[in-house]
């Protein structure tokens, strides 16, 4: 599996080098895999700064819409009035594309790390809510009832059933968001930054340091491809019990 | 006179305009155990569900006057648990303690011991029957005033095994005085297990007919290759036919 995906990738390396040979595109427009080898490393120098403050931005960002979306999640779960009267206004917030929010989040909050959060975490936060109170809901209901009948508290219900069984949807929810987040933050790094991956994109691009600027994409997706698996990595060992294959 | 720990009279249930049953009247004595035998959809979970006060009758009155206990027809483990947290887990969350005394001589009615630690999961379909049957009585006993209402228990595990539990079963029930109605479609489980059985028809259904089994509590598992005990499973399993209606039998067939 793993040497298919190396050998997919290599041909694509290939394919793209030899599109450039071929036409003689300048690196400007679209530079070759060998130039933005050849400048990975002394640009990555330069950005490390940069690399840290967006991982930041999106560690953050993702903590913070796992902790409000669940809390939000577990309150519409115990008060299911307040989830038909407050979830309309959710979703009429949400077909406000939270991206369309990011100018005024970074005129309000300013142009440093807190605004990029605050963005992030709107986009975030939706969906964790959504993903966690559907998952709290499906709680099988013979589960509910044994508790029921053996006169257990809904809190221990809810601490000893509901949160353990909705664990897989934590993981889905926070896999759906971390990606999410990171757009959101680079979103708002574009917008106005003083540091982070999308500034640097953004004072690459009005130079046409495009080699470069491939360098700063390829940290993008390294940072999410490496957040997907940490939480994928969490997932297997903390839901271990989903993993069982079973005759 | 022995006190009463359920006392039905006269219940109806509907759900929509199906009438399931009509007129149930029962009492069930401290420490007895009560059959339930019926067909398929006559309403003997819904009764049980009654009695747990997880649905509400539509008519008549139930007092029921201890702890209820109760493994559901289909009883969930929990998978994020191994065997013997599943049996401690509601122990765990009443008394704040699990006794573990307790979990162990459970594990060993249930021939358990060696999957202790195993997670549910990796354990068999039998097996987990055996873990919900457990789970479900760990809390209770040994409390006093316990009724415990078993819907179909142990299905799927093997005659042996399973008549070797519903004798020690029993034992733990009498000795504890602990009260059980046990829901069973097999006649001559019915007949080792419970002091009385109670005949459903079909919906809309009806108790058709009380029988009293008159062994007392001296019963072994030999007890169910004798003669006597065959008559009378046959005697059971014959009323069920006439229940049914035998043209029933034969269009099903
Ligand atoms: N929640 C419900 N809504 C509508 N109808 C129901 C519901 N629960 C049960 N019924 C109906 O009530 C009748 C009795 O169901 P119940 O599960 O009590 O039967 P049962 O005697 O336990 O059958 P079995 O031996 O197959 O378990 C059935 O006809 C069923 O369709
Ligand atoms: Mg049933």
């Amino acid at each position: 599996m793993q040497l298919r995906v190396l050998g997919i990738s290599v041909v694509l390396l290939l394919m793209w080098e030899l599109l450039i040979i071929i036409f003689q595109i300048s690196k400007f427009i679209l530079p070759s895999p060998v130039d933005i080898a050849i400048t990975f490393l002394p640009t990555t120098t330069n950005l490390i700064f940069d690399i840290l403050v967006t991982l930041y931005e999106c560690v953050m960002a993702i903590i913070l819409s796992i902790v409000m979306g669940a809390l939000i999640a577990t309150v519409f779960v115990i008060k299911p009035e307040l989830d038909l009267t407050l979830t309309p206004f959710l979703v009429a917030m949400k077909s406000v594309p939270a991206i369309a929010l990011a100018p005024i989040i970074i005129l309000w909050f300013g142009s440093g790390v807190s605004s990029k959060i605050i963005i992030g975490f709107l986009i975030a936060v939706f969906p964790v809510v959504i993903v966690l109170r559907d998952g709290m809901k499906r709680t099988p209901r013979a589960l509910i009832n044994i508790m029921k009948v053996y006169k257990i508290s809904k809190f221990k219900t809810l601490v000893n059933v509901v949160f353990p069984n909705s664990l897989p949807y934590f993981f889905s929810a926070l896999k759906v968001a971390f990606p999410l987040s990171l757009v959101g933050v680079i979103v708002g790094e574009f917008m106005g930054a003083k540091y982070g991956l999308g500034y640097a994109i953004v004072m690459f691009m009005y130079y046409l340091r495009t080699p470069q600027t491939f360098v700063a994409l390829a940290w993008i997706s390294t940072i999410g491809i490496v957040g997907y698996k940490i939480i994928e990595f969490l997932e297997h060992k903390i839901c271990w019990w989903e993993h069982i294959k079973s005759g | 006179m022995r006190q009463y720990v359920i006392e039905a009279e006269n219940l109806e249930k509907k759900f929509d305009k199906f009438l399931v049953f009509s007129s149930i009247s029962f009492k069930l004595k401290k420490g007895e155990i009560l059959g339930f035998l019926g067909p398929s959809g006559c309403g003997k979970t819904t009764l049980l569900n009654i009695i747990a006060q997880l649905i509400e009758s539509d008519g008549g009155e139930i007092k029921v006057n201890g702890d209820i206990g109760y493994l559901f027809q289909n009883h969930p483990v929990l998978p994020w648990k191994n065997t013997f947290e599943n049996i401690a887990f509601l122990p765990k969350l009443k008394n704040n303690q699990e006794d573990e005394q307790k979990i162990l001589q459970l594990l060993k009615m249930m021939k358990l011991e060696q999957f202790s630690q195993y997670p549910v999961q990796k354990i068999s379909g039998g097996m987990q029957q055996r873990v919900s049957f457990a789970s479900v009585l760990a809390p209770i006993l040994s409390k006093k005033n316990s009724i415990l209402l078993l819907d179909e228990p142990l299905n799927g595990v093997d005659t042996i095994t399973r008549e070797r539990i519903y004798w020690e079963f029993r034992n733990i029930l009498k000795e504890e005085g602990i009260s059980a109605i046990l829901v069973t479609h097999i006649p001559e489980d019915a007949i080792f297990m419970c002091d009385k059985l109670l005949l459903f028809r079909p919906s809309p259904s009806k108790i058709i007919e009380r029988i009293k089994i008159g062994w007392g509590n001296k019963r072994s598992p030999e007890i169910r290759i004798s003669p006597p005990f065959n008559m009378l499973a046959n005697k059971v399993r014959k009323k069920m036919y006439d229940i049914m209606g035998v043209e029933k039998i034969e269009n099903a067939a």
